[in-house]
C-alpha cells in the first residue's frame, strides 16, 4: 500500500513537472535498498566548505546508512588545502576508500586510473547502477563524457542541465533605464548609448559616484561574453568559465587571433576611453567591486544573481540583459557549459566492496536521490502540497540558526550537496512561496537566455604527454593574450599592431603547435561521441 | 650642569624625531587601520571609506566571533599545542644543548655535524608523512606536539650560549662541592641561562601559536584543529563564481559575507594574546639573539 502511495505521488510529479517531460522513468529510486545486508564500514575523503557542518552529523548521511546499512567514515579536509592533501594522500598510498565530492580532475583520472589507484568502473556503471542507466538514456553524452582515453571510466560523472546553471549572466538597472526613457539594449550601439546615458545623469546614482559598467579585467565579472557574443564569438572568456578556444567549421582556432576578438577589443576600447567603464576596471578586487554593487552605484554589471550584491528589495531594479548583436538581425548566441563534470567520485583500490558503493552512488542518479541529497528531507526546508513543492521560506528553524539563506541552514544541517548526480531542473522555477523577484529572475533565464544558449568548446581527456605539452604552452599563450588584451584597451599598445607584432609573438609561442595538439583531441572526442 | 644644545644638535634631534615618529606611525598604522576596520560596517571598509577612524560602527563583527563556537575550539586546542608544544620543545632544546656543550661528550662531534645536516636537508613531504603514519601519529595531538619539537638553529644558539656565557670553571666548581650531572644541569645551568630560556620560549610560542601547516596535513578531525586552521577556513573563502547558478552564488555569498564582517575581528582576537606577551619578552629576545649571534 505505501509502495502504491508513493509510486502514485512519483507518477503525479512526473506529469506536473514539464521540466521532466521524457518517456524515461529518471524519477524513482530502481537500486534495491538495503545494499548490504551487515553493516559495511568505509572512508571517503572530501573537501569540507567553510560553510559545511560535520559530515557525520548531517541528516543526509545518516538518512543513506538507515536506508543502505553502508556507514562512511569521514576523513575531511578544508577545501582551500584539499589539493594538497589529496597528493599527498595519492603520493604516500595511504588511500580512503573512497574519493568524494569533487576535486579529481581529468589529468588525475588518466594518472591514477593507469596506474591502477582508482579502479575502472565501467562495470559497475553497467550492471549495477539501474538510476545511472535510465539517466543515461535520458542523457547519453553523460556516459561517454566520463570515457577516458582508454576506454575506461574512473570517476562518477555528475550532470545538473538547467536553464539557470553553466552560464554568465549581465544585469542592467531597469529603474535608470525606465528614468532614462531608453530602452532595454539590443545592440552594441544601444548598449554604448545606454552607458552614455548612465554617466551623463550621475544624479541617477543616489549613494556613490556613477559607474556606467564595473567589473574586474581577467576574473568571470569581466565584460568580455557580452561582446564577444555579440561579434559570434563563444571562446575568448575563460576566466569566465567558458574556453579560449573557438571551432570554426570543424576546425579549432584560438578566439584571441580571430577577426571578431579585434573588433570585440576595439569597441571595449571604445567604452574605456569614454569613461563608460569603471576607471578601477583593472585594478580593484572582487570585494571592493561587490561593495559598489552593494551601494547601487554600478548601472550594468555581471554576476549569479543581482541578489547575491545586493538586497532582495534592490535587486528587483536590476534585470538580465538578453546577448546582444553587433548588426540588427544577426544571430544571438549564449554560451551555456555542458553541466557535466567528472571527478565527483572515484572509487580506490583499498576499496573491499566496490560494488556496494557504486550502488551507494547510485542512489542519486535518480531524481528522487538526488532531490533529497540536493534539497533534505521534506519538512525541513520544503514539503509537498497538492500543487507540486512548495519551500517553506519562513522555517523558523534556520532563521533561528543566524544563517540568512537556506543553502546556508542545508550546507550546515542537512547535506554537504557535493554527491555526483542527474538533474535537468531549477527546482525553484514553480515555487509557490518563493520570493516573487527569485521567480522573475529564473523565469528570465528561461525566457532571455535559454533560447540561445550554445555550448561550445568541450573539456576533454588527454594523454599525459598530450597533458605536458598542452600544459606547458598554455602557460606562457594565455598569459601573454591576457597582458596584452589589457595594453590593447588602455591604450598601452596600438589595435594596429594585432594582425603583425601581436600575431607574430603567438607564432613564436607555438600556438600553431598548441592548436594541431587540441585539434587531434578533439577529433578524437568527436569520434568518441558515435 | 647641563650643557647647552647647539643649534646643529638641536637640528639633529628634531630630525630625528621626526624620522622615528614617521617610522612609528608607519609601523603603526596597519595595525589601527584592523582595529578600525574590525568595528566597521565591511561595505564601508571595502568601498576604502576607512581611513582614520571607523565609518558606520558596528560591533557585529565581535558578536559573531564571539557566537561561532568553532574559533573557542580552536583557541583551545591552539592555547594546549602552545603550552605543551613549547614545553616539550623546552625541555628538548636546553638539554640537547647543554649536552652539547660539555667537553666529555663522547662523539660531540658527531653529534653536532647529524644536528648541523638537518639545516641543509629536509626528508620532504611524503616520507615525513609515511613516517607519522607509520607511528600511528596521524590524527593525534603528538603529531602536533612532537613533529617539529626542536630545530638545528635554535639548538646551536642555546648551545653557544651556554658554552660562552656560563664559564666551565662554574661546572667544575660545583662538581667539587659534589653535584651530579643533573644538579649541575639543574641548579647551574638553567638558572644562569634565564636569557635565552626566554628567547626560545617566545620562538617556539610564537611558531606555536602562528604554525597550521602541520595541522593541516597530520590532523583530520575538525575537534583537533588549531585556531590558524579555523581562520584560514573562514578568511580564506570559496570564490563565487559568475557562473554558478543563483543557489550556489546564495550559499557562496553569505559565506563571503560572514567572512567578510569577521575578518578583521577575527584578526584581533587571534593576535591579541601573542601581542600581550611579547612587550615583556622582547628585551630577552634582542639580547638572546646577539648573544647566541655574536659569540657564535
Amino acid at each position: 500500500m505505501k509502495k502504491l502511495v508513493s509510486l502514485t505521488l512519483a507518477l503525479l510529479l512526473l506529469l506536473m513537472s514539464s521540466a521532466l517531460a521524457s518517456d524515461v522513468d529518471v524519477y524513482t529510486n530502481k537500486q534495491p535498498m538495503p545494499i548490504a545486508e551487515e553493516k559495511i564500514e568505509l572512508t571517503m575523503m572530501a573537501a569540507r566548505q567553510a560553510m559545511h557542518g560535520n559530515w557525520e552529523d548531517m541528516w543526509w548521511f545518516q538518512y543513506m546508512e538507515d536506508l543502505t546499512n553502508i556507514h562512511w567514515n569521514f576523513d575531511l579536509v578544508p577545501s582551500d588545502s584539499y589539493q594538497e592533501k589529496k597528493n599527498l594522500v595519492l603520493a604516500s598510498q595511504d588511500l580512503p576508500d573512497m574519493f568524494y565530492g569533487g576535486g579529481i580532475s581529468k589529468a588525475d583520472e588518466v594518472t591514477y586510473g593507469g596506474l591502477g589507484i582508482f579502479i575502472p568502473l565501467n562495470d559497475y556503471l553497467e550492471n549495477s547502477m539501474p538510476n545511472f542507466k535510465a539517466a543515461v538514456e535520458k542523457w547519453p553524452d553523460l556516459y561517454t563524457y566520463a570515457i577516458t582515453l582508454d576506454g575506461n571510466v574512473y570517476s562518477f560523472p555528475y550532470i545538473w542541465r538547467s536553464a539557470s546553471s553553466g552560464t554568465t549572466k549581465y544585469v542592467i538597472n531597469k529603474d535608470w533605464l525606465d528614468t532614462l526613457g531608453l530602452d532595454m539594449p539590443e545592440t552594441l550601439d544601444d548598449l554604448y548609448n545606454v552607458l552614455a546615458a548612465f554617466r551623463d545623469h550621475p544624479e541617477l546614482s543616489e549613494k556613490g559616484p556613477m559607474i556606467p559598467f564595473s567589473g574586474l579585467n581577467n576574473s568571470s565579472i569581466q565584460i568580455d561574453q557580452l561582446v564577444l557574443s555579440a561579434y559570434g564569438l563563444l571562446g575568448g572568456s575563460a576566466k569566465q568559465g567558458f574556453t579560449n578556444y573557438e571551432v570554426v567549421d570543424g576546425e579549432v582556432k584560438y578566439a584571441a587571433t580571430l577577426p571578431q576578438y579585434k573588433d570585440a577589443l576595439t569597441y571595449i576600447k571604445k567604452l574605456y576611453d569614454d569613461g563608460l567603464i569603471d576607471s578601477e576596471y583593472f585594478t580593484q578586487t572582487s570585494e571592493q567591486w561587490s561593495a559598489k554593487g552593494a551601494n547601487l552605484q554600478i548601472g550594468m554589471y555581471n554576476c549569479a544573481a543581482p541578489y547575491v550584491v545586493c538586497s532582495l528589495e534592490e535587486a528587483a531594479s536590476y534585470k538580465l540583459m538578453a546577448p546582444l548583436v553587433a548588426e540588427e538581425g544577426q544571430e544571438k548566441i549564449w554560451p551555456q557549459t555542458s553541466g557535466i563534470q567528472t571527478g565527483r567520485a572515484v572509487i580506490t583500490c583499498v576499496n573491499s566492496y566496490p560494488e556496494e558503493t557504486a550502488r551507494w552512488i547510485d542512489y542519486t542518479y535518480s531524481t528522487e536521490g538526488a532531490n533529497l541529497e540536493v534539497c533534505g528531507p521534506e519538512g525541513i526546508l520544503w514539503h509537498w502540497v497538492e500543487e507540486g513543492v512548495v519551500w517553506v521560506s519562513e522555517e523558523q528553524k534556520f532563521k533561528d540558526s543566524g544563517l540568512n539563506s537556506w543553502s546556508g541552514y542545508k550546507l550546515a544541517y542537512v547535506s554537504p550537496d557535493v554527491s555526483p548526480l542527474a538533474m535537468d531542473t531549477s527546482l525553484f522555477y514553480d515555487l509557490e512561496d518563493y520570493p516573487p523577484v527569485k521567480k522573475a529572475w529564473y523565469a528570465s533565464y528561461r525566457d532571455q537566455l535559454a533560447p540561445y544558449y550554445k555550448s561550445f568548446f568541450p573539456d576533454m581527456y588527454y594523454t599525459d604527454e598530450e597533458q605536458m605539452e598542452i600544459s606547458s604552452l598554455t602557460v606562457d599563450i594565455e598569459s601573454y593574450v591576457e597582458q596584452c588584451k589589457a595594453k590593447f584597451i588602455v591604450g598601452e599598445m596600438s589595435l594596429d599592431t594585432f594582425e603583425t607584432d601581436y600575431m607574430a609573438a603567438l607564432e613564436k609561442m607555438q600556438l600553431p603547435r598548441l592548436l594541431e595538439l587540441q585539434q587531434t583531441a578533439y577529433d578524437r572526442y568527436l569520434a568518441n561521441l558515435d | 650642569m647641563k650643557i647647552k644644545n647647539t643649534a646643529v644638535d638641536r637640528a639633529f634631534i628634531a630630525v630625528n624625531y621626526t624620522l622615528l615618529t614617521l617610522c612609528f606611525l608607519l609601523v603603526l598604522y596597519p595595525l589601527y587601520y584592523v582595529v578600525c576596520a574590525s568595528v566597521s560596517d565591511p561595505v564601508e571598509v571595502n568601498l576604502g571609506h576607512v581611513f582614520l577612524y571607523p565609518r558606520g560602527f558596528s560591533m557585529e563583527g565581535y558578536h559573531k566571533v564571539f557566537a561561532y563556537q568553532p574559533v573557542w575550539i580552536g583557541y583551545r586546542n591552539t592555547i594546549f599545542y602552545t603550552v605543551v608544544g613549547t614545553a616539550i620543545s623546552l625541555a628538548v632544546t636546553l638539554s640537547c644543548a647543554y649536552a652539547l656543550t660539555r667537553k666529555e661528550l663522547l662523539g660531540r662531534g658527531f653529534f653536532m655535524m647529524v644536528i648541523t645536516i638537518t639545516m641543509f636537508f629536509g626528508g620532504g613531504l611524503i616520507p615525513t608523512y609515511l613516517v607519522v603514519r607509520e607511528m600511528h601519529m596521524i590524527n593525534t595531538v603528538w603529531a602536533i606536539l612532537l613533529l617539529g619539537a626542536t630545530s638545528a638553529h635554535n639548538i646551536i644558539v642555546t648551545r653557544t650560549f651556554m658554552g660562552s656565557s656560563i664559564p666551565g670553571e662554574i661546572q667544575e666548581s660545583a662538581m667539587i662541592d659534589g653535584a651530579t650531572d643533573f644538579g649541575i644541569f639543574f641548579r647551574i645551568v638553567l638558572p644562569l641561562s634565564m636569557p635565552i630560556i626566554a628567547v626560545m620560549t617566545l620562538f617556539f610560542g610564537v611558531g606555536r601559536w602562528n604554525s597550521y601547516f602541520n595541522e593541516l596535513i597530520y590532523l583530520n578531525d575538525s575537534k583537533l584543529y588549531s585556531l590558524q586552521l579555523y581562520l584560514r577556513e573562514i578568511l580564506v573563502r570559496n570564490q563565487i563564481s559568475e557562473i554558478m547558478s543563483a543557489e550556489d552564488a546564495e550559499a557562496a555569498a553569505e559565506q563571503a559575507r560572514v567572512a567578510e564582517i569577521m575578518k578583521f575581528s577575527l584578526i584581533i582576537v587571534s593576535t591579541v594574546p601573542i601581542m600581550c606577551v611579547y612587550p615583556f619578552l622582547q628585551k630577552f629576545f634582542i639580547k638572546g639573539v646577539m648573544l647566541g649571534a655574536v659569540k657564535g
